[in-house]
């Protein structure tokens, strides 16, 4: 029975314990010696104690719950006395909740990539890495008999699925015509390996077939308009003709594979890429091993895998779990950390974003204690204790926060368009109306109330009822320090983010203004569309056609696209006696005469190419990066073999340009020969009106070309398109910049009619005693410039030390020069002077005796 | 008037009934021979102690006993307010019930 009282000594008070349980004992004791024989045992006695227990909660709750009632009478009173105050922090409190759950919406569903997969924690992907003497190349790609060859020698892996992008293709229908860039090469495996979701067709043999193909629901609306496609034809590249023998439903937008359609993996061979070598890395090769394999086991048995296979390889091999490649995998650089950081730095500037929101709660609740110290004064006289202040004020706190809370949904809804086009999302507002996002939300507003409610209930809680009943409320400022300290944070923490945008910024400009080695503007590109032996024909068509017109500069051709020119060699590169591919990586591509010319490269040496193709089969053209690489002073005339078959004389050396981002890496060596097989053809047109010019273009397409629809980008705006990532980065972190400021400057502006208010009487006083009103506003407004400057001067060493290390990623960057940070500054401060300015002038101007008089 | 619940409307008929020695278990008891079933002692302290805080029922120490370690038992009694209440029930009982014949 000891351990029955103890247990009810829980629920009750000192005399109440002792009387509950002296009454229980009496009433067992007369039990027993009733006659009826039953004598209560120990059941008895803990269903007595149970119920006794019960009745104490229950009695706790009632009382509780109208103590409750009468709080949130009182936290109603208040806001709507200050109206001002109250509209500020509620409208802060829901931007904060605002910007957080949407960051937490957003990161959730960042984590949450590639999960909907029903076998995703047994899918790898398989990746390598090259050894070369000096470095390691990283790469996603894998060799084309990769798949097959792991799936026969390791009995653990079930499934094994070759992807390949064919990139942009025609597509024909009867006689319309379209590009496509989204159509995948894949083997049989793949859909059984990933459960895209299938409508039609059977997941194990839908590709079976060479010539069948997978469309997804939009790519069957496009071409064949609610008819049934199972069955249909269309021809890719004008020579393959598939037929239609699934239909996928559009893949979800968490998956790391985009795509519209699958073909068999075959098509690739059409397309002339080589996949029966063990050198070249040509597509993804993912895995799915059975249900008790060992994956750390299976990750030692491949990494020399390629080796066994092939003596010369230098290739080992890596498993990267399918969970993890949207987050930590990089394919344009596999050193960095991947989107990860992103999700991680954005998740916490939407928590910083809701602290400084609860700080301005923080902040007003304390600055207006006088208005409630009477209040808490009086409730303390007629017996409140101190735990019944702290909790009355925390439940404010919460109360406020619920309704801050209201307003979330309406202001989410208000952001979301901006934020699904910058952050390239689709989020619906009814993608938070879930079970999880909800139980966050309550959590968060739950946990926000607390939080901005701790320091006022604990701050308020302890004024002394003596004091402020006789003082007449005029205490001592209390708590200004860590008010000051908060306000600090706030401002600091705004600065940081404005830095940061600034930064961003430029860097994004001067990557984007960067000098590419070559002339980027107004020139057009084409896209052929067809690797096939036609392109070349169309090509001289559509240049002897525009030769004639005098409007167009010139125009040449190309075998890709000059971003992505840095195509890696395959075969050895070798210069008397060394093999250079083995000392540095290499880019080998062809072009077509005119092409440099087009561009506006720079030629350093020699000349460029003329004349008819087959006599300069031989000659190659080199950047100046391969000049340095080969050591010489004059690069003309060395030969350079290529493989076992190909040599050829050096003509000609040009300036460097960027092949890829530069964000990717300086210029690498280039070797160029000349070939007619094109697929970009590239246009520079003259001065004059550009629509009209592009009109002409187009129309002398259509008489080249008739069969390829007439496309163009121009070159420059290709570039652009290579920072889309950091462009979503910038555009986020602007974003996030404006709510911080917004919210810190709500802060401001109600301290700032705070201490205005407070210092009204000063204020008269010291106007009648000879003050102007311009000392008046600078001995308000000097407190504030303190706080702001003081808040610079902890924000730009962390906002240095961040963007020096976010630069650190990009080899070509801005110099991190002291003006972004004097412009920051200056910002910082000017906005703060105008949001304090509305109370500080206002105060200064105000007639002295209206503030005496009023005693 | 506030309508008193049930239990709270027994309870301080108990009390009344018990006139001076109304305590917990006198009032346990009492409520068990009204009801005619048992009554939890738990069950008995949820509505005095409301009704205590409504003020309807005075709690004061009763004379020191052995028993108890010098102590007294808590004792209950009726406040003008309980007083009150206890005949507005009355009344409206009775209003109730007024002009209707006896259930069979």
């Amino acid at each position: 029975m000891r351990f029955g009282y103890r247990f009810l000594r829980f629920f009750f008070r000192d005399e109440e314990f002792r009387e509950r349980v002296e009454e229980l004992e009496e009433l067992h004791a007369e039990r027993s010696t009733e006659a009826s024989g039953r004598r209560p045992g120990g059941l008895w006695m803990t269903l007595q104690i149970l119920r006794l227990a019960l009745s104490s909660l229950h009695l706790n709750a009632y009382w509780s719950l109208s103590m409750i009632r009468n709080y949130v009478v009182i936290a109603r009173r208040s806001l709507l006395r200050h109206k001002v105050y109250s509209l500020i922090t509620i409208s802060s409190l829901s931007l904060g909740l605002a910007g957080f759950l949407l960051v937490s919406v957003w990161a959730g569903g960042e984590l949450g990539y590639d999960r909907f997969h029903e076998n995703a924690a047994s899918i790898y992907r398989v990746e390598e890495r090259r050894l070369f003497p000096d470095r390691v190349e990283r790469g996603v790609r894998t060799p084309g008999l990769l798949a097959a060859a792991l799936k026969d020698a390791f009995p653990e892996i079930r499934k094994a699925a070759r992807v390949a992008w064919t990139g942009e293709r025609v597509i024909r229908r009867g006689g319309e015509v379209r590009y496509e860039e989204n159509i995948l090469c894949v083997d049989p495996d793949f859909l059984s390996l990933f459960s895209f979701p299938l409508r039609e067709g059977n997941r194990t043999s839908v590709l079976g077939n060479p010539h069948s193909m997978v469309v997804s629901e939009s790519f069957a609306r496009r071409y064949f308009d609610g008819k049934d496609p199972i069955g249909e034809t269309l021809t890719l590249d004008g020579k393959l003709s598939l037929t239609v023998s699934g239909v996928l439903k559009d893949v979800p937008a968490h998956s790391h594979l985009q795509f519209d359609a699958l073909v068999p993996f075959e098509v690739v061979k059409e397309l002339g890429w080589m996949t029966d070598s063990w050198d070249f890395s040509m597509a993804l090769t993912y895995i799915g091993l059975g249900e008790n394999a060992d994956r750390r086991a299976l990750a030692d048995k491949i990494v020399r895998f390629v080796k066994t296979r092939d003596a010369d390889s230098n290739i080992e091999l890596d498993l990267q779990p399918l969970t993890r490649i949207w987050l930590h995998s990089n394919p344009d650089n596999p050193e960095s950390p991947g989107r990860i950081r992103y999700v991680v730095i954005f998740f916490m500037v939407g928590f910083l974003i809701l602290l400084i929101a609860c700080v301005n709660y923080m902040n007003l609740a304390t600055a207006r204690s006088e208005s409630r110290a009477r209040e808490i004064g009086l409730r303390k006289v007629v017996g409140a204790a101190r735990s019944h202040i702290v909790r009355q004020f925390l439940l404010e706190a919460v109360f406020v926060a619920c309704l801050a809370f209201i307003l979330t949904p309406p202001l989410i809804a208000a952001i979301l368009p901006a934020f699904n086009k910058i952050a390239k999302t689709s989020l619906l507002l009814s993608d938070f109306f879930n079970a999880r996002i909800l139980l966050l939300a309550a959590a968060t507003v739950v946990a926000t109330g607390f939080l901005s409610g701790s320091y006022p209930a604990f701050y308020l809680s302890s004024l002394e009822p003596e004091r402020i009943l006789k003082a007449r409320g005029s205490s001592a400022p209390k708590g200004a320090f860590l008010r000051k300290a908060l306000v600090i944070a706030q401002v600091a923490t705004s600065v940081i983010l404005l830095i940061a945008s600034a930064v961003i910024y430029l860097q994004m400009d001067f990557l984007k203004s960067k000098d590419l080695g070559f002339d980027k503007e107004r020139v057009l590109s084409v896209p052929l569309g067809i690797s096939n032996r036609e392109n070349g024909a169309i090509y001289r068509r559509v240049k002897d056609l525009l030769a004639q017109n005098p409007r167009i500069a010139r125009v040449g051709a190309a075998f890709t696209h000059p971003t992505q020119f840095g195509t890696p060699t395959l075969d050895g590169v070798f210069y008397e006696s060394r093999r250079l591919d083995e000392e540095t990586p290499l880019s080998i591509t062809s072009i077509e005469a005119g092409f440099i010319e087009t561009l506006g490269i720079r030629l350093l040496e020699g000349r460029m190419y003329s004349g008819a193709a087959d006599a300069e089969r031989g000659n190659v053209i080199i950047n100046e990066s391969f000049r340095k690489l080969l050591g010489v002073e004059s690069a003309l005339g060395r030969t350079i073999r290529i493989g076992a078959k190909y040599s050829g004389t050096v003509i000609g050396v040009v300036g460097d340009f960027h092949m890829a981002s530069p964000s990717a890496g300086p210029i690498g060596p280039l070797l160029m020969f000349r070939n007619p097989q094109v697929n970009f053809i590239f246009v520079r047109p003259g001065p004059g009106d550009l629509p009209s010019i592009i009109k002409d273009i187009e129309k002398a397409w259509k008489e080249a070309a008739p069969q390829i629809p007439f496309k163009f980008s121009f070159i420059d705006e290709d570039f652009n398109g290579l920072y889309s990532d950091l462009e979503t980065l910038s555009s986020m972190i602007r974003i996030f910049t404006i709510v911080a400021a917004f919210i810190a400057g709500f802060g401001l502006f109600a301290l700032a009619s705070f201490a205005a208010e407070r210092r009204t009487k000063e204020i008269g006083i010291r106007k009648v005693l000879g003050s102007t009103a311009g000392r008046i506003w600078l001995m308000l407004s000097r407190d504030f410039l303190r706080i702001v400057l003081g808040s610079c001067l902890i924000a730009c060493p962390i906002a240095w030390i961040f963007m020096k290390s976010w630069l650190k990623d990009f080899p070509y960057r801005v110099a991190l020069s002291w003006d972004v940070f004097v412009l920051a500054v200056s910002l910082a401060a000017a906005a703060a002077m105008i949001v304090v300015s509305v109370h500080t002038v206002k105060a200064s101007r105000a007639n002295p005796l209206s503030s005496i008089r009023n005693e | 008037m506030k309508l008193l619940s049930r239990a709270e409307e027994l309870v301080l008929l108990a009390v009344w009934r018990l006139k001076g020695n109304a305590y917990t278990l006198s009032i346990l008891k009492c409520l068990s021979g009204i009801t005619g079933y048992e009554w939890q002692i738990g069950a008995v302290y949820v509505p005095l102690e409301k009704l205590e805080r409504k003020r309807y029922l005075r709690k004061y120490p009763g004379k020191p006993t052995a028993e108890r370690g010098g102590r007294g038992k808590s004792l209950y009694e009726l406040t003008p307010l309980g007083r009150k209440a206890l005949k507005d029930i009355r009344e409206v009982q009775d209003a109730a019930w007024a002009d209707l014949p006896e259930i069979a």
